[in-house]
């Protein structure tokens, strides 16, 4: 079976290699790349611990294959905090408790992340359905939506300064 | 857990797609968003010699109306289906089906050609279809044909699409001025195939007389079901509850469910029956 090459952007770094076909995209992620933020949980595309963003969607990374990926852009939990300051989706799970083992937590945080891009202000309802695809054993999920929902006002209140600052200082 | 070896193929275009599956024929499985294929290939339930990815062939994705239908190109995402904006009244069915498959990651990577092309009975967009009446574009090496969503699925992950043959586009007929649907889907948790899904359209006319009727189901048989006899009895009369119950105990016998653990073979007819009126009355409330 021939192999294939492979390129692959990992949070904006460039990654090649010769890989099997069948190499599932979780697994580039972690063996090839060294990035291990992203878990394997049930490797049945049910518990999204996988989670990753893909040219801007979050998907399953246990149910697409490397070869797939070839050439796409890609966001891992890696990819989240800037210059060494958390992402505020993250502060907010910190704050809010929304993580208890953490196994779930990185899939939790892409799936949010991926939802406040296309959704500032979601709803409860919005939040849980985004959520429908990411399974927690450990918390209940109502700090997990907490979580969400305080990220959401804090990004929305980053904008904010960021329009604040943008002000000419002198008049 | 890993597939068995395959050798992959990410062709550019439809041409060089359809020339890889004549080559390998048989052997040969078309992969789309692979949300339903590779599960099946990584528990090893099959396994596939050579996979041709159309994800690649940019002209299979496009979500476009002419006056008869919404046509979709069959690598669309579901999501981009999902979150299209301009269904309106008449195809409000699709919005309700398509958000109800699986979760919002599996949507992401999806593809509306695969939905329909997999033939597992369980999945959404075959009921959809049938019962909106509507067809799919089916290319091979001879060209196109089409075919009616009513007699595209022969048994579970069979269908009358050949080893060397690609569904391109998907055709969602609008049914014009009052008319509307819906699709119900009883399931267990979030995420879940369901236990039995209806979808229903339907179009009255002036005088409240129903002009057209569709009802098709999921997840009870070898293949989605349309449920011809009841969908015909509901045609050219007004739309009573007593109506209903009739078509509804039509319906209930037009399906072959299993028994299982999710219910006996009467429970899930007597699901259907009622979820055939739900459908009914929720799909006239709409009008």
């Amino acid at each position: 079976m021939a192999k294939k090459d492979v390129n692959i952007t990992i949070n904006g770094k460039e990654y090649s290699s010769k890989v099997e076909p069948r190499l599932l995209l979780v697994h580039f992620i972690r063996d090839v790349a060294g990035l291990t933020g992203t878990h394997v949980g049930c490797d049945t595309s049910n518990c999204g611990a996988c989670t990753v963003v893909l040219d801007g969607k979050a998907v399953k990374s246990c149910t697409v294959l490397a070869v797939q990926a070839d050439n796409k852009r890609i966001t891992t939990v890696e990819g989240l905090a800037r210059n060494g300051k958390l992402h505020p989706v993250q502060e907010a799970f910190v704050d809010k408790h929304g993580l208890q083992c953490g196994y779930c937590t990185s899939g939790m945080l892409m799936t949010s992340f991926w939802l406040l891009q296309k959704n500032h202000n979601p709803t409860e309802k919005e939040i849980r359905e985004a959520l429908s695809g990411n399974l927690c054993r450990c918390t209940g999920y109502e700090n997990i939506v907490k979580a969400v929902k305080e990220a959401a006002k804090e990004i929305s209140a980053e904008q904010n300064k960021d329009l604040v600052r943008e002000e000419p200082i002198e008049a | 857990m890993r597939p068995t070896e395959f050798d992959y193929f990410a062709p550019g275009t439809l041409e060089e797609a359809i020339g890889l599956l004549k080559k390998y024929d048989d052997e040969a499985k078309v992969l789309a968003g692979g949300q339903s294929l590779l599960p099946l290939l990584k528990s090893r339930v099959t396994s596939i010699p050579y996979l041709v990815d159309i994800g690649n062939i940019d002209s299979l994705t496009y979500i476009t109306k002419n006056d008869r239908a919404l046509l979709v190109g069959s690598t669309t995402k579901v999501s981009a289906l999902e979150n299209y904006r301009n269904f309106g009244k008449n195809l409000a069915i699709l919005k309700e089906a398509t958000a109800s498959i699986a979760d919002p990651l599996i949507r992401n990577m999806g593809t509306v050609g695969g939905n329909i092309a997999h033939g597992d009975p369980g999945n959404d967009l075959p009921a959809v279809l049938m019962a909106l009446d509507g067809s799919v574009t089916v290319t091979g090496p001879e060209g196109q044909r089409h075919v009616r969503a009513r007699d595209l699925y022969l048994d579970s992950y069979t269908t009358v699409v050949k080893s060397n043959e690609i569904i391109t586009e998907v055709q969602f007929p609008d049914w014009g001025t009052r008319s509307s649907g819906t699709y119900i889907k009883f399931k267990k948790p979030a995420g879940d195939f369901s236990i039995a899904a209806i979808a229903i359209q339907l179009k009255v006319n002036k005088d409240g007389l129903c002009e057209k009727f569709g009802s098709a189901v999921a997840s009870v048989g070898p293949t989605p079901i349309y449920l011809k006899r009841s969908s015909e009895a509901m045609v050219g009369s007004k739309i009573t509850p007593m109506a209903m119950e009739k078509a509804a105990e039509e319906a209930a016998g037009e399906i072959s469910p299993t028994a299982d653990r999710d219910g006996t073979v009467d429970q899930k007819r007597d699901l259907v029956r009622k979820l055939f009126i739900e459908g009914t009355r929720k799909s006239l409330r709409k009008l």
